[in-house]
């Protein structure tokens, strides 16, 4: 019987011990340790119930302790095993969390890549609508150019210089189209940005929708019931009991609540 | 969470036992009492992080009461009751954009409530939350379903009356729940309550701070407050009545701390709910069984955050005196918590068929 006690306390026991090396307690300056034995364990048990029966007085028999102390190991025995599985689901719990904050992370960086991408896309259209549509000319350079121009000038501290002026007014005269059918950009470059625009809209939604099922993973594993929380007092629906001071308006009152709240009960399906 | 855990979890049975929980969802806190010994609040407010790099850097996706307070620069903050309902839902609906955001922050402060009581996986979790007396059918069915998420049942009561039951003072009282949105007022006369009962007055706790920081910065040349800080300075030195040593605190003028005296104003501004509070009772007082109306006016019950303004009682009484010839006023022992208590013994009150009944999921009513 002991022996079965034994080891089954031991199992329950190695779920919530914590394990830890010697060169750790070395470096923590420990240079011995204490150790508890199995059978200190029993005795343990066996003496916190009998003192906690000699505090209350009672006068039992010796079988009758008996029981006790055996429903009490019992009960160490089956909280033993609760925390050991809470450990197991908590750590399982974890593990669940860390991957679904990964994907979030991944997924969120991801649809801020493709809002940038999408921004400068644009961008290049709007660009392009306003470049001179000189058939050959590089708009790269040419932008690149209006921006030197610019910079000389304001290195200059000061309004302008005469030279400076020339340039520009030049350079956008030639570039001034002959036509308003000149401005905007070609056919075909419109075309291929609305291809971009709508390949990148529809890569978006698609990354939101992950997004928000792999959101509702992660919120449901934070939410995971790791923590057993706190038992309640009562084992079973309790009500107005007979000896209860103003029963009958209370029960009324009981009644007339849970009308309006089957109502709105109904109205809210 | 798997599948697997999951299905361990709703298919085991709840058979443990049954935690039953009160909440009293307040503008301003928001307290549970659970029967197992769980007592909890917090400020109703919700922040979400401004952006990706404020998610990654608090490690979460919604933060509660005096933790988003605290981070409340990389948040954006939401209060989601306003006078007694659901902000942005005042004309019923929650189309608008404030609506619809204001109703998601409401809907996470009440599971995050529902979480504070620590529930047990294997028991059946009954639920009253107590809402303000004048919350809109649309508003209670939004609380009723956020709570539905959580918990097995879900009964909603008004705030003043799961207040006077907790206390057993079920006839003949006359309830003054004093919250941060409104001020509830109702007559208990041994059933339950009707409109023509309830009083409900905007000149609550959030009234005050407005007046009290209009006052500070019209008195005092170059003070600079926030509305954070002026209610703070409220709930720290709030009173009516004589005072018994000067309110001297530090504010800040042009990035200085100054001191100020600040008795006379908050005393002005505290007692500005007084007036609009005894016409209340006078019209409550008057339409009242006449048999009855002294011992009502005898059996005035003041509640609520607000009721811990020093020497409101006294105030009330001397205002009653003039107006209505007299009048007792009491103060409840937990004025945080009785609005929850109450609840939670409506909950352990209500007998077990009912509970059973609204626990079944209803199937929509036809048309």
């Amino acid at each position: 019987m002991k022996s079965r006690e034994k080891s089954s306390i031991w199992k329950d026991l190695k779920g919530v011990l914590r394990v830890t090396s010697l060169s750790k307690l070395q470096q923590k300056g420990k240079k011995s340790v204490r150790v508890i034995g199995m059978d200190q364990i029993l005795q343990l048990i066996e003496k916190a119930v009998d003192r906690a029966l000699d505090e209350r007085m009672l006068e039992m028999e010796t079988r009758e302790r008996g029981r006790i102390v055996s429903e009490a190991r019992q009960e160490f025995e089956r909280l033993s095993r609760e925390v050991t599985q809470l450990e197991t689901s908590r750590r399982a719990v974890f593990e669940e969390v860390r991957d679904a904050e990964q994907r979030v992370d991944a997924l969120r960086l991801e649809i801020q890549h493709s809002e940038a991408l999408m921004a400068e896309v644009q961008n290049e259209r709007r660009l392009g609508e306003f470049l001179p549509a000189e058939p050959g000319i590089d708009r790269t350079a040419w932008a690149r150019e209006i921006g030197d121009i610019i910079q000389d000038s304001l290195d200059e501290v000061g309004p302008l210089s005469d030279e400076a002026r020339e340039r520009l007014v030049r350079r956008l005269a030639a570039a001034m189209p002959d036509s308003p059918e000149r401005l905007a950009p070609s056919s075909a470059s419109d075309f291929e940005y609305r291809e971009k625009i709508t390949t990148l809209e529809r890569r978006m939604a698609k990354l939101r929708r992950r997004l928000a099922e792999a959101e509702k993973i992660l919120e449901s594993a934070q939410g995971g019931e790791v923590d057993p929380g706190i038992a309640s007092i009562y084992r079973e629906v309790q009500g107005l009991g007979d000896g209860s001071r103003n029963l009958e308006k209370k029960k009324g009152l009981m009644s007339v609540i849970y009308e309006a709240n089957r109502k709105l009960q109904k109205d809210t399906a | 969470m798997s599948d697997e855990k999951k299905d361990q979890q709703t298919d085991g049975a709840k058979d443990h036992g049954v935690l039953y929980i009160g909440v009293d969802l307040g503008t301003s806190r928001t307290a549970v009492m659970a029967s197992n010994g769980v007592r909890a609040s917090v400020e109703s407010i919700v922040g979400y992080p401004r952006d990706h790099v404020a998610r990654k850097l608090l490690k979460k996706d919604v933060l509660f009461g005096s933790e988003a307070l605290e981070k409340r620069l990389s948040l954006r903050m939401f209060r989601p009751l306003e006078r007694g309902v659901i902000k942005g839902s005042e004309n019923g609906t929650f189309e608008s954009t404030e609506g619809q955001e204001n109703l998601k922050a409401a809907r996470a402060l009440i599971h995050h409530a529902i979480r504070l009581a620590k529930p047990r996986a294997d028991e059946l979790v009954y639920g009253v939350i107590g809402a303000p007396a004048q919350a809109s059918i649309k508003n209670q069915k939004a609380l009723v379903e956020a709570a539905r998420e959580n918990m097995d049942a879900v009964i909603i009561c008004s705030q003043p009356f799961s207040v006077a039951y907790g206390m057993d003072w079920l006839e003949d009282v006359l309830v003054i729940d004093i919250g941060a949105g409104t001020v509830d007022l109702c007559r208990m006369k041994g059933t339950m309550p009707e409109e023509s009962d309830q009083i409900t007055l905007p000149t609550a706790g959030d009234f005050i701070d407005e007046e009290l920081q209009t006052a500070l910065e019209q008195t005092f040349q170059g003070v600079a407050v926030t509305r954070y800080m002026v209610k703070h300075i409220k709930e720290k030195y709030a009173f009516v009545g004589e005072a018994n040593d000067a309110i001297e605190i530090d504010l800040p003028v042009d990035g200085k701390p100054t001191r100020f005296d600040i008795t006379n104003v908050m005393r002005a501004s505290c007692r500005k709910i007084i007036p609009p509070m005894v016409d209340a009772i006078h019209s409550l007082v008057k339409s009242f069984d006449p048999e009855f109306q002294e011992r009502l006016r005898n059996r005035v019950l003041l509640a609520g955050g607000g009721s811990q303004i020093q020497g409101l009682d006294r105030a009330l009484e001397n205002a009653m005196r003039d107006r209505l010839g007299g009048g007792r006023v009491i103060r409840t022992e937990e004025p945080l918590f009785g609005g929850a208590s109450g609840a939670l013994q409506i909950a352990h009150d209500m007998p077990r068929e009912y509970w059973e009944d609204l626990s079944k999921k209803t199937e929509p009513a036809a048309n």
